[in-house]
């Protein structure tokens, strides 16, 4: 007698050593534990401010010690803000060469294969380790173009200064809630660009962000400006090397869009296990103006993560795409926020999840039509796997309506790889454990397909290490 | 008190208000005082009985808009009707409760302990106003292996009187439990119900309709609990919402470990007929089982101008196309109430309720 | 030189504890071509979808042999590196994954090496090109909007590049055009040799013409309850499977 009762194949927790690689520590700077005024204020006079970012910092801590964490969404109780370093600065100084960049600080680098990546396709580098900008560069061609793209430190002295205040943090106010007050209060590095109207910068521009020093948080800012007409593609990649103690990226996104320009926003996040990754980002959208969002969660340990449109101009529109992989340990709440403020504007949300292993996945999702957005549609749809029964997937969208001529839609489905689907594929010489990466891989092939090239091919490599089995 | 009243399940984000019960839609600041709690004393067909207390098994089950309203109701409830089913009954058991200014409270203490295999419908009618007048109905359902269990419920209040009607309903082995609603007047009416599928094979049909116009405020907070092997849940609701009208449908499908190949469908239209009207719907699907198959749709927005035109091309008014495709919205959940007489009274409400309206949309 | 590549021995198969075969003996050699035929629902699927190894399908006793080797205890993905291919009735439709990409990857399991790009390619564009399929279906992902014909001619030009020795076709004709049978019984044509074994389930002439038939069982009450030669189709399809009963005897053989 043959009993061909399915059995489950228990798949293993994937070998991530090779995103794992650990230096030693030897900070230039270590700061005490903890936040006070005077290390904020320390923290400005490092960087040389000027005197209003100081008092912008000092307002935001303020903030920060008022504002209560979130009543919703994962916990957040083993997050220990006293014990997470703010400030690390490594030895190395701006450089405008590889060659100059130290070997330790390099050699992380080039095993995460970001070197390579730069000489081959890279508009401009701006890889920060730890919290200062340490390698930084810009190709010719694209700074002729009047395309200004810098550490948004240099850029605050710098003749962008001006530019720089009217727009930071005035479309993620640090009243927003409690992270992004201690964003204002402690943030160091992150990024800087300016593209002029008219001009469309054909490469896209990339950085990579990663977190060295055990137990150092990450706040870094990024601030693009696309004027009138332009286009810009912009990358960031995350990865960082684990640690046993919680660490913190509390980073920051904010995206001017102007009238018909676009700009489109790709990240592939794939923090150790033990971050607490509360990012936040948002994008102001002009007249007639696109953002786009490409969005790929793999890493950390717990995650809030709601880009969020802000469609201001007549016909502005956003896309979001999104893919959320959680497994053992991971808590990833992630999703989009659009809201719908000027006639016929448009939102597309679609994202989709996997949970394996534990994991727990949540799609949590707001979208607002106020009264003056006549005309305005806006279609969302998630998609959600499960793969095994002690993982957990939750869907919580809003839809916040004040407008009687607008067309709303929303889809959200759940369910598991059709056991027909993989006896599809094994009748065709598959593997169980084959036929189930290929079913999850093509899951998330319209995400992929959204990305460039090497990043595709990044992320499916991490579906098929989650997924353990590898395929041709 | 409004936080521990229609709570979303999971919360969410704070500034979207959706968390907890609309503030406005709290019980009205006034005199409540200690109910009779007296038995129901209307007709009722062969094959039921009152019982003279509740088995704690049943007054146990959570309602839909949470413990502190199974509380405020059942403590002091004015009129309590606990039945007892057995085999099965042709025949509607309907109570009407009418509110007016000699008797501007009733809350209304309702249980179906429906046995093995026995088969029930009950319709529940609540009319008439008074100034902050409230009409607040408990209704706890046990309906027990292959027991089929019908709630009709059809509110039909005033504009000055404020409406809580929540309901709980556990759910057997093999047995289905269908709750129709229609919820049309009130200053403001708040919902809950709670579906709890703890055997194999049970089965849920939710369908609402409601229609707000002037200020009026609507909540619901509806929940799907699946616990048991191959259980499935329907929700659909249907709404128009016209004046300065407001409303929050919480939709839940909650798939718990054990939920083994079970399914849960959830879908709701809203149809905005003012520019000053406002909805919020957040449906929201829990998963912590891997078999299991859950879909939630939403529609919101205004006329479908192709359908419009289709039917002005073949004679009709515009005022008359949106009439015909309002009441098409309606249809799948009016073809469930019966008696027909009450269905062509709700329907004749909604017809006066449109024309009222065409000039503003 | 002819040996047995299919042998049946005594199988019963039930799904969800009801036996739907009840001791089938089949044998089939190589370079033959077996007809299955039978009224609706006596389990012509049930059999294949057993050589298949479909889980769903218990066996309950019996074995299948393939050149001489028990399969029965083989997961399905094994049968297929063995040589067993099965074309479905109702092909998964698997979103994300391109026809290209999915027959690459099967080649790459069967062979137990990745296929040679370019040469993969140009197999595959001929292939395609045979079967009158537009090639930029093998951009697109696997079976998701394609029609019942384009899903066969999609089971048809994957039995053409796996190549396997035995290929099971489950009613691959139906619901199809008079012109896309006609190209599906090309393929089948192109695909036959002295080496391999086609098991053709059908209630339709057409898709056989042109092909040698050996052999034609006909299913019935969960048996074989007849075999017999070519003559047996054009008995079935022009008197009804009711024929067979008044001949009883003549064409039994088991």
């Amino acid at each position: 007698m043959k009993d061909f009762k399915q059995e489950k194949t228990r798949v293993d927790q994937a070998d991530r050593t090779i995103y794992d690689v650990k230096d030693k520590l030897d900070p230039a700077f270590l700061m005490d534990s903890g936040i006070t005024p005077e290390i904020v204020n320390q923290i400005s006079k490092e960087k040389n401010e000027p005197e209003w970012m100081r008092l912008f910092r000092l307002k935001s801590l303020k903030l920060y010690n008022e504002i209560p964490i979130p009543s919703w969404g994962p916990s957040l109780d083993e997050l220990n803000m006293d014990q997470i370093v703010t400030y690390v600065r490594p030895k190395s100084t701006m450089k405008a060469k590889w060659s100059d960049v130290p070997d330790d600080i390099k050699d992380t680098f080039e095993r995460l294969g970001i070197p390579k990546a730069e000489r081959k396709s890279l508009a401009g580098v701006g890889a920060q380790y730890d919290s200062e900008v340490v390698y930084h560069n810009v190709r010719a061609e694209v700074a002729s173009k009047g395309v200004v793209y810098t550490d948004i430190e240099s850029a605050l002295t710098g003749p962008y200064s001006e530019m720089i205040r009217k727009h930071f943090m005035k479309l993620v106010p640090p009243s927003d809630h409690k992270f992004a007050a201690l964003h204002g209060a402690v943030w160091s590095g992150g990024s800087f660009v300016y593209v002029p109207a008219g001009v469309s910068v054909e490469i896209p521009l990339q950085s990579y962000f990663r977190l060295n020093a055990p137990g150092a948080g990450q706040f870094e800012h990024t601030l693009i400006i696309v004027e009138e007409g332009a286009y810009l593609h912009f990358i960031e990649g995350c990865s960082a090397p684990r640690y046993y103690v919680a660490n913190l990226h509390a980073g920051c996104v904010e995206l001017y869009v102007g009238k018909n320009a676009r700009l489109r926003y790709s990240t592939i996040e794939n923090w150790s296990k033990n971050m607490y990754n509360l990012n936040t980002k948002r994008a102001s959208v002009e007249e007639g103006g696109t953002v786009e969002w490409i969005s790929g969660s793999f890493g950390s340990h717990i995650s809030y993560l709601y880009p969020m449109s802000i469609l201001k101009g007549k016909k502005a529109r956003m896309e979001f795409t999104g893919i959320t992989f959680a497994g053992e340990g991971q808590n990833l709440d992630t999703g989009a926020k659009v809201l719908h403020a000027a006639p016929d504007t448009t939102s597309h949300i679609s994202t989709k999840s996997i949970s394996r292993d534990g994991g727990n996945s949540t799609f949590r999702s707001l979208v607002t039509v106020t009264e003056k957005a006549q005309g305005s549609k806006s279609a969302v749809s998630c998609e959600s796997l499960m793969l095994d029964s002690i993982s957990r997937s939750d869907t919580i969208p809003v839809m916040d309506i004040s407008c009687n001529q607008a067309d709303i839609g929303h889809e959200a489905k759940i369910g598991r790889i059709s056991e027909s689907a993989i006896f599809y594929l094994m009748s065709r010489g598959l593997s169980e454990d084959d036929a189930r990466a290929l079913i999850v891989g093509g899951f998330a092939e319209p995400i992929a397909k959204e990305l460039p090239l090497e990043y595709a091919v990044e992320m499916n490599n991490l579906i098929h290490l989650e997924m353990k089995g590898s395929i041709g | 008190m409004n936080t521990q009243i229609n709570r979303l399940p999971v919360p969410t984000w704070n500034r979207t208000g959706v968390n907890w019960l609309d503030k406005k839609a709290l019980p009205p600041d006034r005199e409540y005082l200690p109910g009779d709690h007296l038995p129901y004393d209307g007709f009722l067909p062969h094959g039921i009985s009152l019982m003279d207390d509740l088995p704690e098994e049943i007054a146990s089950i959570p309602g839909g808009m949470g413990e502190w309203m199974n509380e405020f109701i059942r403590k002091d409830a004015d009129k309590t009707c606990y039945l007892l089913v057995d085999g099965s009954l042709s025949e509607p058991v309907i109570i009407t409760q009418t509110l007016d200014s000699a008797k501007p409270v009733i809350r209304a203490h309702y249980a179906i302990n429906a046995n093995p295999g026995s088969n029930l419908t009950v319709v529940q009618i609540n009319r008439g106003d008074a100034k902050d007048g409230m009409i607040g109905s408990l209704t706890q359902i046990d309906a027990q292996e292959n027991s089929v269990i019908r709630l009709i419920s059809i509110q039909l209040l005033g504009q000055n009187s404020h409406s809580f009607d929540t309901v709980g309903a556990r759910i057997g082995k093999g047995a289905r439990v269908e709750i129709i609603r229609a919820v049309l007047g009130g200053k403001t009416a708040a919902c809950g119900s709670a579906a709890y599928l703890e055997g194999q094979g049970g089965d849920y049909q939710q369908d609402t309709a409601y229609f707000a116009d002037k200020e009026q405020i609507f909540d619901f907070n509806d929940i799907a609990r699946h616990t048991g092997r191959e259980t499935v849940s329907e929700m659909h609701t249907a709404g128009v919402l016209a004046g300065t009208s407001s409303k929050i449908l919480r939709g839940t499908i909650d798939f718990q470990a054990g939920s083994a190949h079970s399914v849960g469908h959830e879908n709701e239209t809203v149809l905005l007929l003012s520019p000053s009207a406002r909805n919020r719907t957040v449906p929201l699907i829990l998963c912590g089982e891997e078999a299991v198959e859950g879909q939630h749709a939403a529609t919101l927005g205004q006329f479908d101008e192709k359908q419009l035109y289709y039917l002005c091309s073949r004679g009709l008014s515009l005022a008359e196309a949106k009439r015909m495709l309002v009441e098409a919205r309606f249809m799948p959940v009016l073809n469930k109430i019966t008696p027909d007489d009450l269905r062509m009274e709700i329907l004749n409400v909604i017809e006066r309720r449109l024309d009222e309206h065409e000039c503003d949309s | 030189m002819s040996h047995t590549l299919l042998e049946i021995k005594d199988l019963t198969v039930s799904v969800e504890d009801k036996i739907i075969l009840n001791g089938i003996n089949l044998t089939i050699k190589s370079g033959e071509l077996h007809v299955l035929m039978g009224p609706n629902g006596t389990g012509k699927s049930t059999l294949v979808s057993a050589i298949m190894g479909d889980p769903r399908y218990q066996i309950e006793s019996g074995q299948i042999l393939l050149d001489g080797k028990d399969i029965t205890e083989m997961k399905a993905d094994e049968r297929a590196r063995a040589g067993v291919f099965l074309s479905f009735q109702a092909p998964e439709e698997i979103p994300g994954v391109t026809l290209e990409d999915f027959l690459r990857t099967a080649k790459g399991a069967l062979e137990k090496r990745p296929p040679k790009i370019l040469q993969f390619k140009k197999e595959l564009k001929e292939q395609m090109k045979a079967l009158d399929m537009d090639p930029s279906y093998g951009e697109r992902y696997l079976n998701v909007g394609f029609s019942g014909g384009e899903k066969k001619k999609t089971e048809i030009l994957q039995l053409l590049m796996l190549q396997p020795k035995l290929a099971l076709l489950d009613e691959t004709d139906s619901g199809l055009d008079v012109d896309a049978v006609r190209t599906v019984t090309k393929g089948i044509r192109a695909f036959k040799n002295r080496k391999n074994g086609l098991f053709i389930i059908t209630h339709n002439a057409s898709i056989l013409e042109g092909l040698d038939v050996d052999v034609v069982h006909v299913l019935e009450g969960g048996k074989i309850a007849y075999t017999g030669g070519r003559e047996l189709i054009s008995k079935i399809t022009q008197e009804g499977f009711g024929v067979l009963g008044k001949e009883a005897g003549f064409y039994e053989r088991l």
